[in-house]
């Protein structure tokens, strides 16, 4: 399975918030993130996951470019599998995407995800 | 025969696409993360392979299989599953990283209550008469555990963490940069600009409400064969090719990565501090087999509370209430009675862990609260077990067990035990 998702998010026409998750796989693996919306820094080295941050309103990110970059760090005694789950909610669906590789013990996978929003 | 060559060549890369497809599914369903069981289902049917356990090992689902020391040339008779349902619904907001502010190395005790809730059940089909278990009935149990006091993680892993954060952190910034750079590029800009001009061609579509050209939209993205989501795929291989790119980069620069690499490798997740843990279940006897023919075998509650140190050593206790109604029981000159028993179990365990080799003793004295007429019994088992690769551990178990209580004499447990974990993506 693809580390590197390319998506558009469709939006509605309403002012209501556009939230994102992220959540880290499997179990014991360390993981951190860096998120930006168009050049705008939203989290920078945030570790672990991270639940329904809002990154703006339907209204206001016509166009805009979310990407994320995210290193997961085989820190697992048990196991070298790593995942992530995307998810975002409050557009015209909620949608999510998961992702996962296997690595060797102790390395990192680094995931990238651009998400692309449109309203119509 | 052009075409029908064409059509051979394409059944046959189908089938081969097929077959990988296949390959890559089967190799999505493994075995792996292999520990101690911490099952107490098992325990109430009386098949854990130690009956004081180490505070809870994180798995979300683990298959225990046993077969009794006679009986290894045939299917396993004793079966105990645990589930981690907080692990099942990740994205309500159970966190299961490291590093993660609500996450492994948290204090708060909402989250690794969360983390360390545990379901087991658990099945046994005995061979023949033990203890109280009957060869015609099978037993079925349903196990909780969770953890009301965790060990934080000790002075070392904390550190190895802050490192391995820190190495990401420049990991990240690198990565960052380089993608920004090379996503410049005027291909990649291109399919971008493509499919913007793509869903501006819906929007501009007049005599269709707003909803209609969402949908139009969603079913173009959701076709594989469309302009526009082949465009996302090779936006995202081309994202892959710029990663490997930074990637070689990177290592030319500098050792980041192998570093990182080398410092995660000897990762522990050791913890250090007290720990309690709580646990019970309740057991039932399918008598002939039969589900519409059964009674409650038996039911407890207890708690395993202790001190683990750094470096893998622990010393635990055991305080356990174990209710066991029609128990069926033998005394001296006397003849077989039937009784609603009751017993309090208290113990004590040591462990001891390095590498691949674990080990440890424990001993448990059973007092019979409901009976003046039953002497107490104990329990003591030395217990060694000793991981083959990453999802195979032998253990070895020697003791006398409860038996006591219900047959004259102590009984010699000796049991050879493989175990198998199946893993997730854990």
């Amino acid at each position: 399975m693809s580390t590197d998702l390319v998506k558009t998010y469709i939006l509605n026409r309403s002012s209501e918030d556009i939230k994102l998750s992220l959540i880290i796989g499997g179990i014991e693996q360390t993981a951190a993130s860096l998120i930006t919306l168009g050049e705008e820094l939203i989290l920078k080295d945030y570790p672990g996951d991270l639940h329904q941050k809002i990154i703006g309103q339907n209204n206001n990110l016509h166009k805009k470019v979310l990407n994320i970059v995210t290193v997961i760090t085989d820190t697992a005694p048990n196991h070298n599998d790593t995942d992530l789950y995307v998810l975002l909610e409050g557009g015209f669906v909620t949608k999510g995407y998961k992702m996962q590789e296997e690595v060797q013990p102790g390395a990192s996978a680094v995931y990238t995800v651009e998400i692309t929003f449109y309203q119509f | 025969m052009k075409y029908l060559i064409l059509i051979v060549l394409a059944t046959l890369t189908a089938t081969a696409f097929a077959q990988e497809a296949d390959q890559k599914e089967i190799k999505e369903v493994k075995l792996d993360l292999l520990k101690a069981p911490s099952s107490p289902a098992s325990v109430l049917l009386g098949f854990a392979v130690t009956d004081i356990e180490k505070p809870t090992d994180l798995s979300d689902f683990m298959l225990s299989l046993q077969s009794a020391s006679s009986s290894y040339t045939k299917l396993p008779s004793n079966y105990a599953v645990d589930i981690a349902p907080f692990y099942l619904f990740r994205n309500k907001g159970t966190d299961f990283s490291t590093t993660g502010k609500k996450g492994l190395q948290s204090t708060r005790f909402k989250d690794y209550f969360r983390q360390s809730f545990v379901v087991s059940l658990a099945l046994r089909n005995p061979d023949s008469a033990f203890n109280n278990f009957k060869p015609t009935s099978t037993y079925g149990a349903l196990g909780l555990k969770f953890s009301i006091v965790r060990p934080q993680y000790n002075a070392e892993t904390k550190e190895k963490l802050n490192s391995i954060h820190e190495k990401q952190r420049a990991l990240l910034m690198s990565y960052k940069i380089g993608l920004e750079e090379k996503r410049k590029s005027a291909r990649y800009q291109y399919l971008g600009i493509r499919n913007i001009y793509l869903l501006d061609s819906i929007s501009h579509l007049p005599y269709l409400t707003e909803e209609e050209k969402k949908s139009h939209a969603v079913v173009m993205m959701d076709d594989s064969t469309s302009e526009f989501s082949k465009n996302e795929v090779e936006k995202s291989q081309l994202n892959k090719s710029f990663k490997e790119d930074i990637q070689a980069e990177l290592a030319q620069q500098s050792k980041l990565e192998a570093d990182l690499q080398a410092e995660a490798k000897t990762f522990t997740g050791s913890r250090q501090g007290l720990s309690v843990d709580i646990a019970g279940g309740l057991s039932a006897e399918f008598r002939d087999k039969r589900f519409n023919n059964s009674k409650i075998f038996n039911s407890g509650v207890w708690s395993t509370f202790g001190y683990n140190w750094a470096n893998g050593s622990s010393v635990l206790g055991l305080a356990r209430y174990l209710y066991n109604p029609d128990e069926i029981f033998a005394l001296d000159n006397v003849k077989n009675d039937v009784a609603n028993l009751s017993t309090f179990d208290t113990g004590l365990r040591f462990i001891y862990s390095k590498g691949k080799f674990g080990g440890g003793a424990e001993a448990i004295y059973r007092s019979i609260l409901s009976s003046g007429t039953i002497k107490p019994s104990w329990r003591l088992v030395a217990n060694a077990d000793y991981a083959l690769n990453d999802n195979q551990k032998i253990i070895f178990s020697f003791g006398r067990n409860f038996d006591g209580t219900i047959t004259k004499n102590g009984n010699l447990v000796a049991a050879l035990t493989l175990l198998f974990g199946f893993g997730t993506s854990r």
